[in-house]
Protein backbone atom coordinates (compact mmCIF):
# COMPACT_ATOMS: atom_id res chain seq x y z
CA UNK A 1 0.00 0.00 0.00
CA UNK A 2 3.32 2.09 -0.23
CA UNK A 3 2.08 4.94 -2.81
CA UNK A 4 4.87 5.83 -5.08
CA UNK A 5 5.98 9.14 -6.44
CA UNK A 6 3.87 10.59 -9.46
CA UNK A 7 0.12 8.96 -8.03
CA UNK A 8 -1.11 12.02 -6.31
CA UNK A 9 -1.31 15.39 -7.60
CA UNK A 10 0.31 18.33 -5.69
CA UNK A 11 -2.42 19.48 -3.82
CA UNK A 12 -3.37 16.14 -1.92
CA UNK A 13 0.41 15.51 -1.05
CA UNK A 14 1.54 18.50 0.27
CA UNK A 15 -2.08 18.77 2.24
CA UNK A 16 -1.35 15.07 3.21
CA UNK A 17 2.20 16.22 4.23
CA UNK A 18 1.29 18.94 6.29
CA UNK A 19 -1.74 17.06 8.54
CA UNK A 20 1.26 14.42 8.95
CA UNK A 21 3.88 16.80 9.76
CA UNK A 22 1.42 17.97 12.85
CA UNK A 23 0.34 14.79 14.08
CA UNK A 24 4.23 13.23 13.86
CA UNK A 25 5.04 16.39 15.66
CA UNK A 26 2.72 15.79 18.60
CA UNK A 27 3.87 12.43 18.50
CA UNK A 28 6.99 13.66 19.67
CA UNK A 29 5.17 16.13 21.62
CA UNK A 30 3.56 12.84 23.65
CA UNK A 31 6.29 10.05 23.71
CA UNK A 32 8.63 13.03 25.50
CA UNK A 33 6.20 13.16 28.27
CA UNK A 34 5.70 9.20 28.62
CA UNK A 35 8.72 7.36 27.04
CA UNK A 36 10.63 5.29 29.85
CA UNK A 37 13.58 2.90 29.37
CA UNK A 38 11.42 0.37 29.29
CA UNK A 39 9.71 1.61 26.15
CA UNK A 40 13.40 1.90 24.14
CA UNK A 41 14.16 -1.33 23.56
CA UNK A 42 10.96 -2.80 22.25
CA UNK A 43 10.35 0.60 20.48
CA UNK A 44 13.70 -0.99 18.30
CA UNK A 45 13.19 -4.24 17.86
CA UNK A 46 9.05 -3.82 16.92
CA UNK A 47 10.32 -1.26 14.35
CA UNK A 48 12.74 -3.58 12.73
CA UNK A 49 10.12 -6.54 12.99
CA UNK A 50 7.54 -4.49 11.06
CA UNK A 51 10.13 -3.63 8.42
CA UNK A 52 10.72 -7.25 8.36
CA UNK A 53 7.50 -8.22 8.17
CA UNK A 54 6.66 -5.64 5.44
CA UNK A 55 9.20 -6.84 3.12
CA UNK A 56 7.25 -10.45 3.17
CA UNK A 57 4.55 -10.16 0.62
CA UNK A 58 1.63 -13.13 1.37
CA UNK A 59 -0.25 -14.62 -1.73
CA UNK A 60 -3.73 -13.65 -1.60
CA UNK A 61 -5.89 -15.20 -4.72
CA UNK A 62 -6.34 -13.49 -7.96
CA UNK A 63 -2.36 -12.45 -8.93
CA UNK A 64 -2.26 -10.09 -6.23
CA UNK A 65 -0.30 -10.57 -2.75
CA UNK A 66 -0.50 -8.40 0.07
CA UNK A 67 2.57 -7.72 2.76
CA UNK A 68 1.94 -7.13 6.97
CA UNK A 69 1.48 -3.69 7.86
CA UNK A 70 1.44 -3.88 11.56
CA UNK A 71 0.38 -0.52 12.96
CA UNK A 72 -2.21 -1.93 14.85
CA UNK A 73 0.06 -4.09 16.74
CA UNK A 74 2.52 -1.34 17.51
CA UNK A 75 -0.91 0.40 18.75
CA UNK A 76 -1.95 -2.37 20.98
CA UNK A 77 1.76 -2.88 22.74
CA UNK A 78 3.22 0.85 22.76
CA UNK A 79 -0.35 3.02 22.12
CA UNK A 80 -1.25 5.17 19.31
CA UNK A 81 1.52 7.96 19.39
CA UNK A 82 4.13 5.32 18.82
CA UNK A 83 2.81 3.35 16.75
CA UNK A 84 2.79 6.72 14.22
CA UNK A 85 6.60 7.60 15.37
CA UNK A 86 7.27 4.15 14.36
CA UNK A 87 5.81 4.29 11.13
CA UNK A 88 7.05 7.17 10.52
CA UNK A 89 10.95 5.90 10.96
CA UNK A 90 10.11 2.86 8.87
CA UNK A 91 8.29 4.50 6.09
CA UNK A 92 10.74 7.20 5.75
CA UNK A 93 13.54 4.47 5.78
CA UNK A 94 11.66 2.30 3.21
CA UNK A 95 11.32 5.75 0.47
CA UNK A 96 15.14 6.55 1.63
CA UNK A 97 17.22 4.09 1.09
CA UNK A 98 14.57 1.24 -0.79
CA UNK A 99 12.68 3.47 -3.09
CA UNK A 100 9.65 1.49 -1.69
CA UNK A 101 7.31 4.38 -1.28
CA UNK A 102 7.40 7.90 -3.12
CA UNK A 103 9.42 10.94 -0.88
CA UNK A 104 6.42 13.07 -2.36
CA UNK A 105 3.96 10.40 -1.56
CA UNK A 106 5.48 9.84 2.23
CA UNK A 107 3.35 12.23 4.17
CA UNK A 108 0.42 9.79 2.46
CA UNK A 109 1.36 7.17 3.21
CA UNK A 110 2.53 7.57 7.08
CA UNK A 111 -0.95 9.30 6.87
CA UNK A 112 -2.95 6.23 5.76
CA UNK A 113 -0.44 3.36 7.59
CA UNK A 114 0.65 5.64 10.77
CA UNK A 115 -2.12 8.31 11.57
CA UNK A 116 -5.17 6.19 10.93
CA UNK A 117 -3.93 2.82 11.04
CA UNK A 118 -2.68 3.80 14.79
CA UNK A 119 -6.03 5.37 15.67
CA UNK A 120 -7.96 2.79 14.53
CA UNK A 121 -6.26 -0.13 15.47
CA UNK A 122 -5.65 0.94 18.93
CA UNK A 123 -9.48 2.36 19.62
CA UNK A 124 -11.11 -0.71 17.85
CA UNK A 125 -9.23 -3.14 20.23
CA UNK A 126 -9.84 -1.07 23.27
CA UNK A 127 -13.63 -0.92 22.41
CA UNK A 128 -13.72 -4.60 21.87
CA UNK A 129 -11.36 -5.80 25.22
CA UNK A 130 -14.34 -3.66 26.97
CA UNK A 131 -16.72 -6.35 26.21
CA UNK A 132 -14.62 -9.15 25.81
CA UNK A 133 -12.00 -9.71 28.49
CA UNK A 134 -8.80 -12.01 29.26
CA UNK A 135 -6.99 -13.56 25.94
CA UNK A 136 -10.12 -13.87 23.87
CA UNK A 137 -10.52 -9.99 24.08
CA UNK A 138 -6.81 -9.82 23.20
CA UNK A 139 -7.26 -12.11 20.28
CA UNK A 140 -10.65 -11.08 19.03
CA UNK A 141 -9.97 -7.29 19.78
CA UNK A 142 -6.11 -7.78 17.97
CA UNK A 143 -7.84 -9.49 14.59
CA UNK A 144 -10.80 -7.20 14.61
CA UNK A 145 -8.41 -4.01 14.77
CA UNK A 146 -6.34 -5.13 12.60
CA UNK A 147 -8.47 -7.01 9.63
CA UNK A 148 -10.35 -2.78 10.36
CA UNK A 149 -6.98 -0.91 10.31
CA UNK A 150 -6.22 -2.59 6.70
CA UNK A 151 -9.20 -2.22 5.39
CA UNK A 152 -9.73 1.38 5.77
CA UNK A 153 -6.26 2.25 5.16
CA UNK A 154 -6.75 1.11 2.11
CA UNK A 155 -9.55 3.09 1.45
CA UNK A 156 -8.12 6.40 2.27
CA UNK A 157 -5.74 5.64 -0.45
CA UNK A 158 -8.30 5.41 -2.69
CA UNK A 159 -9.79 8.30 -1.83
CA UNK A 160 -6.22 10.11 -2.12
CA UNK A 161 -5.81 8.61 -5.79
CA UNK A 162 -9.93 9.34 -6.44
CA UNK A 163 -8.55 13.48 -5.31
CA UNK A 164 -5.91 13.13 -7.30
CA UNK A 165 -7.65 11.92 -10.34
CA UNK A 166 -5.03 8.87 -10.87
CA UNK A 167 -8.15 6.44 -10.88
CA UNK A 168 -11.86 7.27 -10.83
CA UNK A 169 -13.56 6.99 -7.28
CA UNK A 170 -15.81 4.28 -8.45
CA UNK A 171 -13.39 1.86 -9.47
CA UNK A 172 -10.30 2.49 -7.22
CA UNK A 173 -12.23 2.43 -3.93
CA UNK A 174 -14.43 -1.12 -4.01
CA UNK A 175 -11.30 -2.58 -5.65
CA UNK A 176 -9.06 -1.25 -3.00
CA UNK A 177 -11.47 -2.15 0.24
CA UNK A 178 -11.94 -5.68 -1.76
CA UNK A 179 -8.50 -6.68 -2.26
CA UNK A 180 -7.66 -5.36 1.43
CA UNK A 181 -10.30 -7.46 2.78
CA UNK A 182 -8.68 -10.53 2.24
CA UNK A 183 -5.34 -9.01 2.69
CA UNK A 184 -6.57 -7.77 6.31
CA UNK A 185 -7.17 -11.47 7.30
CA UNK A 186 -3.55 -12.71 7.06
CA UNK A 187 -2.69 -8.80 8.78
CA UNK A 188 -4.87 -9.95 11.58
CA UNK A 189 -3.34 -13.99 11.85
CA UNK A 190 -0.02 -11.86 12.20
CA UNK A 191 -1.08 -9.95 14.91
CA UNK A 192 -2.70 -12.22 16.41
CA UNK A 193 0.10 -14.49 16.21
CA UNK A 194 2.61 -12.10 17.53
CA UNK A 195 0.59 -11.13 20.93
CA UNK A 196 -0.21 -14.92 21.42
CA UNK A 197 3.67 -15.25 21.66
CA UNK A 198 4.41 -12.02 23.45
CA UNK A 199 1.51 -13.33 26.33
CA UNK A 200 3.87 -16.64 26.50
CA UNK A 201 7.16 -15.30 26.63
CA UNK A 202 6.60 -11.44 27.95
CA UNK A 203 3.67 -10.77 28.63
CA UNK A 204 4.72 -7.76 30.95
CA UNK A 205 4.84 -6.08 27.55
CA UNK A 206 0.90 -6.42 26.86
CA UNK A 207 1.19 -4.04 30.25
CA UNK A 208 3.45 -1.04 29.36
CA UNK A 209 2.17 2.42 29.61
CA UNK A 210 1.23 3.42 26.27
CA UNK A 211 2.65 6.75 24.14
CA UNK B 1 20.28 -15.48 40.19
CA UNK B 2 18.07 -12.69 39.46
CA UNK B 3 18.67 -10.76 36.28
CA UNK B 4 19.36 -6.76 36.13
CA UNK B 5 17.10 -4.93 34.39
CA UNK B 6 20.06 -3.64 32.28
CA UNK B 7 20.78 -7.73 31.32
CA UNK B 8 17.00 -8.17 30.52
CA UNK B 9 16.74 -5.41 27.76
CA UNK B 10 20.28 -7.19 26.34
CA UNK B 11 18.86 -9.88 26.26
CA UNK B 12 15.42 -8.79 24.55
CA UNK B 13 17.39 -7.13 22.10
CA UNK B 14 19.67 -9.79 21.04
CA UNK B 15 16.30 -12.40 20.77
CA UNK B 16 14.38 -10.04 19.66
CA UNK B 17 17.04 -8.98 16.79
CA UNK B 18 17.36 -12.91 16.20
CA UNK B 19 14.39 -14.00 15.70
CA UNK B 20 13.83 -10.67 12.91
CA UNK B 21 17.27 -11.27 11.18
CA UNK B 22 16.19 -15.57 11.20
CA UNK B 23 12.44 -14.13 9.51
CA UNK B 24 14.01 -12.52 7.37
CA UNK B 25 16.71 -15.20 6.19
CA UNK B 26 13.77 -18.22 6.41
CA UNK B 27 10.81 -16.47 5.10
CA UNK B 28 12.06 -14.18 2.60
CA UNK B 29 13.11 -16.94 -0.03
CA UNK B 30 8.93 -17.90 0.18
CA UNK B 31 7.72 -14.11 -0.70
CA UNK B 32 5.11 -13.73 -3.57
CA UNK B 33 6.33 -11.82 -6.44
CA UNK B 34 2.73 -11.01 -7.22
CA UNK B 35 1.91 -7.59 -7.07
CA UNK B 36 0.46 -6.19 -3.62
CA UNK B 37 -3.38 -4.37 -3.03
CA UNK B 38 -2.08 -1.31 -4.87
CA UNK B 39 0.06 -2.51 -7.80
CA UNK B 40 -2.60 -4.63 -8.59
CA UNK B 41 -5.69 -2.07 -8.41
CA UNK B 42 -3.51 0.50 -10.21
CA UNK B 43 -2.51 -1.98 -13.37
CA UNK B 44 -6.18 -3.06 -13.53
CA UNK B 45 -7.40 -0.04 -13.61
CA UNK B 46 -4.23 1.83 -15.30
CA UNK B 47 -2.90 -1.30 -17.82
CA UNK B 48 0.94 -1.98 -17.10
CA UNK B 49 2.97 1.14 -15.93
CA UNK B 50 5.87 2.07 -17.90
CA UNK B 51 8.72 2.63 -15.56
CA UNK B 52 8.83 6.41 -17.46
CA UNK B 53 5.22 7.42 -16.55
CA UNK B 54 6.36 7.55 -12.32
CA UNK B 55 9.64 8.13 -12.14
CA UNK B 56 11.18 7.80 -8.09
CA UNK B 57 12.09 11.88 -7.73
CA UNK B 58 15.35 10.63 -5.69
CA UNK B 59 17.94 7.93 -6.13
CA UNK B 60 18.38 5.75 -3.43
CA UNK B 61 21.26 3.44 -2.82
CA UNK B 62 19.19 0.14 -2.86
CA UNK B 63 16.33 0.39 -4.97
CA UNK B 64 13.41 -1.85 -4.47
CA UNK B 65 15.32 -3.97 -1.84
CA UNK B 66 18.25 -4.68 -4.18
CA UNK B 67 22.00 -4.54 -3.48
CA UNK B 68 23.91 -3.04 -6.70
CA UNK B 69 26.89 -4.94 -7.83
CA UNK B 70 26.02 -7.52 -5.25
CA UNK B 71 25.36 -11.52 -6.97
CA UNK B 72 25.22 -14.50 -4.60
CA UNK B 73 23.21 -17.59 -4.43
CA UNK B 74 20.90 -15.84 -1.98
CA UNK B 75 18.62 -12.96 -2.80
CA UNK B 76 20.36 -10.20 -2.32
CA UNK B 77 16.54 -8.85 -0.99
CA UNK B 78 17.91 -10.66 2.16
CA UNK B 79 21.27 -8.76 2.60
CA UNK B 80 19.13 -5.51 1.58
CA UNK B 81 16.49 -7.06 4.28
CA UNK B 82 19.01 -7.33 6.81
CA UNK B 83 20.68 -4.11 6.73
CA UNK B 84 17.28 -2.37 6.50
CA UNK B 85 16.45 -4.01 9.96
CA UNK B 86 19.91 -2.87 11.72
CA UNK B 87 19.23 0.75 9.89
CA UNK B 88 15.56 0.64 11.06
CA UNK B 89 16.27 -0.64 14.76
CA UNK B 90 19.29 2.22 15.24
CA UNK B 91 17.27 4.88 14.42
CA UNK B 92 14.63 3.80 16.23
CA UNK B 93 16.15 3.51 19.43
CA UNK B 94 18.45 6.44 18.64
CA UNK B 95 15.10 8.56 17.64
CA UNK B 96 14.09 6.38 21.55
CA UNK B 97 16.89 7.82 23.45
CA UNK B 98 16.88 11.21 22.19
CA UNK B 99 13.36 11.56 23.77
CA UNK B 100 14.10 10.43 26.94
CA UNK B 101 16.85 12.27 27.35
CA UNK B 102 15.56 15.16 26.47
CA UNK B 103 12.32 14.06 29.00
CA UNK B 104 14.78 13.92 31.83
CA UNK B 105 15.88 17.49 31.08
CA UNK B 106 12.00 18.35 31.17
CA UNK B 107 11.99 16.77 34.76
Amino acid sequence: MHIPDGFLDTKTWIGLGGISAVFVGTAVRKANKTITDKHIPLLGVMSAFIFAAQMFNFPVGGGTSGHFMGTTLIAILLGPWASILIMTTVLTIQCLIFQDGGLTALGANIFNMGIVGGFVGYYINAVIQLFIHDKKGIFFGGFTAAWCTIVLASVCCAVELGISGTMPFKIVIPAMAGIHAVIGIGEGLITVATLSLLIRVRPDLLNLQKI
Amino acid sequence: MKQTPKKNKALFIVFGLSFVVGLVFLIMPFASRKPDGLQKVTEDTMGLLKKDDFKPTINVPMPGYTIPGLKHKFDTKQYAGIIGVFVVFGVSVFVGYLLRKKRRKNL
